[in-house]
């Protein structure tokens, strides 16, 4: 039995809404809690700013970073991380998938196997590395921003989540390599061009979408890490605090938690990763509207 | 400049894609490269641009060794069978390329791009990307991209494949003159024969890695040096017809169940000579043969197609199917009885188990 084409097309309209729906009603309430004093389910019982006072004035007293400065150390870390993941990914994929070496069979599958591996049995291990780095003058810990590489510092958070991230990193530039035809990298090399003015010239600009996926999940990855800040930083109080780390501070034993503050600090947490994710989905959308078809 | 291989050889693992080549191209000359598919011709023009590494052998421009050069020192323009154009660049900037890699002044390198598309007709289309273009102009582009270098060796794979029939043929004569024309050493490799016999000076026939034969045209269609070529060149392909080489009182006769031909002496013992065995293949083209309703060999018509300017007519002689060109005025039915003349001078004899021509002087 076939439905008619306009019955069909309402069948997929509903079976998408009514996920869609629940998502969106998830994210109406968190708006709608956080400029409220009290909820009932929907409804506001009195409308405030209160809930975004962490925005001027710290709410936990001095030895707290502020909000502000947490924010700046979530977007260093995230694009600090972003940026050398796919960088990294982007060449040694392009290794893995148009040069011959020995030990790239071995790589790949040691690739495989280390995205698999459950992280968590490395932090202790990590530590101690971390602690080890610190000693290291300067890129221990004395570079601006970044803090350096070491523990308690964005620069060493960073570089702990770029080695979680790389494998996964690497198996999907290379898909995207892989996908590109020999024919267009061996004219450029007629033409003139080095191996790697290729991977830059010709293989780059033609894997922008993979690029845009790889950054989005990076960034997102990042930004909502907690566990691995956790352990590498002095915590919420610490001068590297992130903001996942920062929400921490509203869910203490001792007073109540304030949900309406925190209904406010996630949706703040939300509006940079909503920024870049229309940023980096537009390249999405271009590449994929421009026509690749043609067999070019 | 003259591209020279002595025994070249590729192997990719246990694949023989390409075994002891041996081939001369002359400078200025436009050499085919003709094969089935797989049978090796990307490889060959790969290891000439330098793309692969030969695993045996030589590779001489001139009197030079070049297996190690690199592909950007060997002043090679090379047009792919995909065209390979850069789908992120603007026509102009594909074009450009090369020059922009050779960091060639701006103005010098728009002069030379406008110059170069305009010969190819593709003057206006510099501002578009290769997605927006139909394939003859893409085949255009790629063209352009590789002569822009004005390199010294041309090589094009399979450049006219992804076109239609009409733009194929149209682009045929255009891509012979252009050769002409700049007087580019040229290697062009096909699947084609027609395509390989109406371009190219010398074709160069390769199956599975081997070099099967390497003359003119008109010598690759006449007198093919075996079986292979034989039945890879014209179209529709050559009948073949198994016989057995027979000699009595003098005379040297092919024999089957179903004919009998007497052969001129000096053929006769040509082929008595060369031949291994009794058993042999006969080979002759369709338009060798005449059809008519008097005399000749007996058949039966199996089917009519008419050509336009001519029509085939396929017979059944025996087991086998034998095709014959025949004017436009013949009439014919299926089952009709029709009579055969060979034209004596121009069958082909080969040996069964070499596969090897009879007719042609050992070398
Ligand atoms: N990089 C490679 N690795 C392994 N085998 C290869 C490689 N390139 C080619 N071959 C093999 O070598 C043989 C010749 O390939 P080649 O591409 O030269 O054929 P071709 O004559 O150009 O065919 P076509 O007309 O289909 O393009 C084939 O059997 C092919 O599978
Ligand atoms: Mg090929």
């Amino acid at each position: 039995m076939r439905l008619p084409q306009k019955s069909r097309a309402a069948l997929a309209y509903l079976v998408l809404i009514v996920p869609s729906a629940l998502i969106v009603l998830g994210f109406l309430w968190l708006f709608i809690t956080s400029f409220s004093t009290r909820t009932e389910g929907l409804r506001s019982l009195g409308w405030t700013l209160r809930n975004w006072s962490f925005l001027w004035e710290s709410p936990f007293g001095p030895q707290y970073p502020s909000i502000w400065w947490v924010t700046l150390n979530t977007l260093v870390m995230s694009l600090v991380m972003t940026l050398i993941v796919v960088v990294v990914s982007s060449m040694t994929a392009y290794a893995l998938s148009r040069m011959k070496f020995t030990g790239r069979k071995s790589f790949l599958s040691l690739t495989l196997i280390l995205h698999a591996f459950p992280s968590v049995t490395l932090l202790i291990p990590i530590y101690f590395v971390l602690i080890w780095v610190s000693k290291i003058p300067v890129i221990g810990r004395g570079v601006p921003l970044l803090g350096g590489l070491g523990y308690n510092t964005i620069g060493g958070v960073a570089l702990v989540m770029v080695a979680f991230q790389l494998p996964f990193g690497i198996w999907v530039m290379k898909g995207f390599f892989d996908n590109i035809s020999w024919d267009m990298e061996r004219s450029a090399l007629i033409d003139g061009a080095s191996r790697f003015r290729v991977w830059w010239q010709i293989m780059m600009p033609n894997i922008k979408p993979g690029i845009a996926a790889l950054s989005i999940f990076s960034f997102i990855t990042a930004w909502n890490a907690y566990l691995i800040p956790l352990t590498f930083t002095a915590g919420r109080a610490g001068k590297s605090a992130v903001l996942s780390l920062y929400l921490q501070n509203f869910i203490s034993e001792s007073v109540m938690t304030e949900w309406n503050a925190v209904a406010a600090v996630g949706l703040f947490q939300l509006i940079p990763v909503v920024i870049f994710f229309l940023f980096t989905q537009q390249v999405l959308l271009n590449i994929y509207g421009g026509g690749k078809k043609g067999g070019v | 400049m003259k591209i020279v291989f002595k025994h070249l050889c590729k192997y990719f693992g246990r694949v023989k894609a390409v075994d002891n080549l041996n081939l001369e191209v002359g400078d200025g000359e436009f050499v085919a490269l003709l094969g089935p598919s797989g049978c090796g011709k990307t490889t060959i023009l790969l290891m000439i641009a330098g793309i692969y590494k030969p695993s045996k052998g030589f590779i001489y421009f001139d009197q030079r060794v070049i297996n190690d050069v690199s592909p950007k020192d060997r002043k090679i323009g090379m047009v792919f069978q995909s065209y390979a154009l850069y789908p992120h660049m603007t026509v102009f900037n594909n074009i450009a390329y090369p020059l922009k890699l050779k960091k060639v002044p701006r103005k010098e390198t728009k002069e030379r791009v406008q110059k170069v598309a305009d010969m190819m007709g593709i003057g206006e289309l510099l501002d578009r990307k290769p997605a927006q273009l139909s394939g003859g102009q893409q085949q255009r582009v790629a063209l352009a991209r590789a002569l822009i270098k004005e390199p010294e060796i041309l090589l094009l794979d399979e450049p006219l494949s992804n076109l239609d029939a009409r733009l194929r043929i149209m682009m045929r004569s255009e891509l012979k003159r252009l050769q002409k024309d700049l007087g580019i050493t040229t290697v062009f490799v096909t699947h084609d024969q027609l395509e390989a016999l109406t371009m190219a000076d010398k074709v160069a026939v390769v199956n599975s890695g081997y070099l099967q034969q390497f003359s003119g045209p008109d010598e690759l269609y006449n007198h093919p040096k075996n079986l292979f070529v034989a039945g890879f060149i014209g179209s529709p392909p050559i009948n073949f017809i198994s016989v057995s080489l027979q000699k009595s009182d003098g005379r040297f006769l092919l024999k089957n169940r179903d004919l009998q031909i007497e052969l001129a002496k000096e053929i006769g013992l040509k082929a008595e000579n060369n031949s291994t065995s009794s058993e042999i293949l006969l080979g002759i083209r369709p338009e060798h043969i005449t059809i008519n309703k008097k005399e000749g060999i007996e058949t039966e018509v199996y089917v009519v197609e008419p050509l336009g300017r001519d029509i085939l007519v396929s017979v059944k002689l025996g087991k086998s199917m034998i095709k014959v060109f025949a004017s436009p005025s013949f009439k014919a039915n299926i089952g009709d009885r029709v009579k055969l003349n060979f034209n004596l001078d121009k069958i082909m004899l080969f040996d069964k188990k070499s596969e090897k021509s009879l007719l042609l002087d050992k070398d």
